[in-house]
């Protein structure tokens, strides 16, 4: 999978490049508008990370011109948080996500993966090790128990599952299974990790669910 | 205050005009009584000339009588005439037998005037003007009356004194208005001073235009506003644009150190986490200055409005954050009625999270958290009472200020959280208030949907 990054701001472009190599991309990256648009309409990349504020050219500008181009890449728009508008206007533009400024990177990683696997079909059952969801019936065991889950501890895991493997921020997990931005309760997340824990790994001797301290959680049958 | 003021004014005018009036009346009667007296004189001098002329004459006691019938009415006149052996020559026969009262038996010819009381009067003492002198071998007592200078005098006083009265009242009532209707301003200036906002608007006091000292004294004070508005924004500016500044580098930290965590074996990251947390912290912090700038800054324009229910908005919310209530063993309650308003609804969850996060900061273990919903006064009112020790009432509005936080709770927050609540609410067209009856009371209010237009702007 090869990715575009342009970014400016030098500290960010950085560790966007090295932590996506990390993930296994092959990265390019471009430090302004007239450099990124060039090498977005020459390689054929699966998906471009945008700045908006960018010199010799704008983030917006140079989306206009990759689409006008006919470039349907998909594209994820960074931006400082409270620039409503960008937003708009970005998605207007024909970005396919936003992420505000500041952001973690887990999150950037999350949310590339996310317009990668766009399009794909989405399995109805989700196996996880000898945990398996089941996305129809909303029913989840493990190695043949039934697990007896509530409502929203379900949803929890069902987006764990669907991220398997992967770190998920805290605010992901809100904005997802709970549809909103918690802010000062992001500890309810933990709560609700907490009561999933109980539930899936107490009970067994392989633990599913990892906390990445700092940064979120991840479902894997590796450690 | 003015209050005060008023009847300051209003006493000092009284005090000053009554004084000056007195001092005048006392001036006026003083000049009136001397020049009468001077009359009187006059009249006696006047007199005694005539008596020269009939003295040694056989007219004498014919005049005498003339003198004293003619001026029986009016002005009551009394002679006494006695040889150098005292012996009594002529008297009118309104002077006592015991002698002219007074008579000091003087040995020169110069006349010597007196006053003295004369005791045979039916209507009491009687005032009078006396002369006593010689005339060749004879001494001469003659005295007039006062009766007329008394009778002037007495009315004059009580003229000038009910003249007196009247000036005193009209004065201070005037002196009162007049300094009632000049602080008139004043009072309007403190009532305006009082709504005057913190910031964004530009609301001044008021004028009068009529240049005079308090108009002047509203116009400083502008000035002084306006100059304190500039810097309160220009401190404002600074904080935002900090805050701006921070990001760029906040990402770049935080990203680097979570390359650091992902690429060092599990459980060698201890310090990582910790640094990663502490710029998640720094982060969630730049943010709502941010937020809380864009909230002040300006009335919401961007705000993306649509029909929403308080309650169940509140319900779920509470819903959610039901576990760390119960984590903390303080129970939650939610009751009210349905109310709709026009509001962002990311932004109101907002403002309710932070009502709900500082109530459940302040309420102890084994407490309560009470929410209700409900339509009051024409608004929708959402109100938080936890179950912490409360808020003295000097703190009630300093609670609102950035970075304020005295109450001591489970774990301290970012002295945000109500602030942006409030100013949330103000965005929206209402407002977030605080009581303590008993624990503390944080009252959200809202315009009923439908008209939150009319107040939008506010």
């Amino acid at each position: 999978m090869r990715v575009l990054v342009v970014e400016d701001e030098l500290r960010v472009r950085s560790f966007v490049e090295r932590g996506l190599r990390e993930a296994g991309f092959s990265v390019d990256a471009a430090a302004d508008g007239e450099d990124g648009l060039r090498l977005g309409l020459v390689n054929p990349y699966d998906a471009i990370v945008l700045d908006l504020m960018l010199p010799k050219r704008d983030g917006l500008s140079v989306l206009r011109e990759l689409r006008s181009g006919g470039r349907a890449t998909p594209v994820l728009v960074l931006s400082a948080r409270d620039e409503v508008d960008d937003r708009v206007r970005g998605l207007d533009a024909g970005a396919d996500d936003y992420l505000p400024k500041p952001f973690a990177f887990a999150e950037l990683l999350a949310r590339v993966r996310a317009l990668l696997r766009r399009g794909t079909a989405r399995p109805s059952l989700l196996e996880v090790g000898d945990l398996r969801v089941d996305l129809l019936a909303r029913k989840a065991e493990r190695a043949g128990v039934r697990l007896d889950l509530t409502q929203k501890e379900f949803a929890l895991l069902e987006y764990l599952a669907r991220h398997a493997g992967e770190v998920v921020t805290r605010t992901m997990i809100s904005e997802h299974v709970w549809d909103m931005n918690f802010d000062s309760f992001s500890n309810v997340i933990d709560v609700y990790i907490r009561y999933l824990r109980r539930k899936i790994d107490e009970p067994f001797e392989k633990k599913l669910i990892h906390t990445r301290r700092g940064v979120g959680y991840m479902l894997s049958p590796a450690p | 205050m003015n209050r005060s003021i008023r009847l300051r004014i209003a006493l000092a005018v009284f005090t000053a005009v009554v004084s000056l009036v007195a001092l005048q009346i006392v001036y006026v009667l003083e000049r009136f009584r001397h020049s009468f007296i001077e009359e009187v004189d006059d009249r006696l001098e006047e007199s005694l000339g005539d008596l020269r002329v009939v003295m040694g004459t056989n007219h004498l006691e014919d005049w005498i009588a003339q003198v004293a019938g003619e001026h029986r009415r009016e002005d009551e006149f009394f002679i006494e005439i006695r040889d150098r052996q005292n012996q009594l020559v002529a008297r009118s026969p309104n002077v006592p037998d015991s002698g002219f009262p007074g008579a000091r038996g003087v040995a020169q010819s110069a006349p010597i005037y007196w006053d003295f009381a004369h005791p045979r009067s039916p209507n009491g003492p009687l005032e009078v003007r006396g002369l006593e002198t010689w005339v060749g071998d004879y001494h001469v007592c003659i005295g007039m009356s006062l009766k007329e200078v008394q009778r002037w005098y007495s009315g004059l006083r009580r003229n000038l004194v009910t003249s007196l009265i009247a000036i005193a009242v009209v004065g201070g009532l005037s002196a009162y208005w007049v300094a009632a209707r000049s602080l008139r301003p004043v009072a309007q200036i403190a009532a305006q001073a009082r709504t005057l906002g913190g910031s964004a608007d530009g609301t001044l006091l008021p004028r009068t235009g009529s240049g005079d000292e308090i108009d002047r004294l509203a116009a400083v004070l502008n000035d002084l506003l306006s100059r304190i508005r500039a810097e309160v924004m220009r401190v404002r500016r600074i904080t935002a644009d900090a805050a701006h500044a921070l990001r760029t580098p906040l990402t770049a930290i935080r990203g680097h150190l979570e390359l650091e965590a992902a690429r060092s074996e599990s459980g060698a990251s201890e310090h990582v986490d910790v640094a990663i947390e502490q710029v998640d912290d720094l982060v969630r912090f730049v943010n709502r200055l941010l937020l809380l700038e864009k909230l002040e800054s300006g009335p919401g324009e961007s705000l993306v409005r649509e029909r929403i229910g308080l309650l169940a908005q509140t319900q779920t919310l509470v819903e959610h954050v039901r576990v760390i209530a119960e984590e903390r063993g303080v129970s939650l309650e939610c009751s009210g009625e349905s109310v709709a308003v026009d509001a962002d609804v990311t932004q109101i969850r907002q403002a309710i999270l932070n009502l709900l996060d500082n109530a459940l900061r302040h309420t102890p273990a084994g407490g309560k958290v009470s929410v209700e919903v409900r339509e009051r006064g024409g608004a929708a009112e959402l109100s938080v009472a936890d179950g912490g020790l409360g808020l003295p009432s000097d703190q009630l509005e300093r609670v609102f200020e950035r970075f304020y936080s005295t109450r001591a709770g489970t774990g301290a927050g970012t002295g945000l959280g109500l602030p942006i609540a409030r100013a949330i609410a103000r965005s929206h067209g209402g407002d977030v208030t605080a009581t303590s009856p008993g624990g503390g009371r944080f009252v959200l209010r809202l315009p009923l949907s439908g008209e939150a237009a009319a107040g939008a702007g506010v």
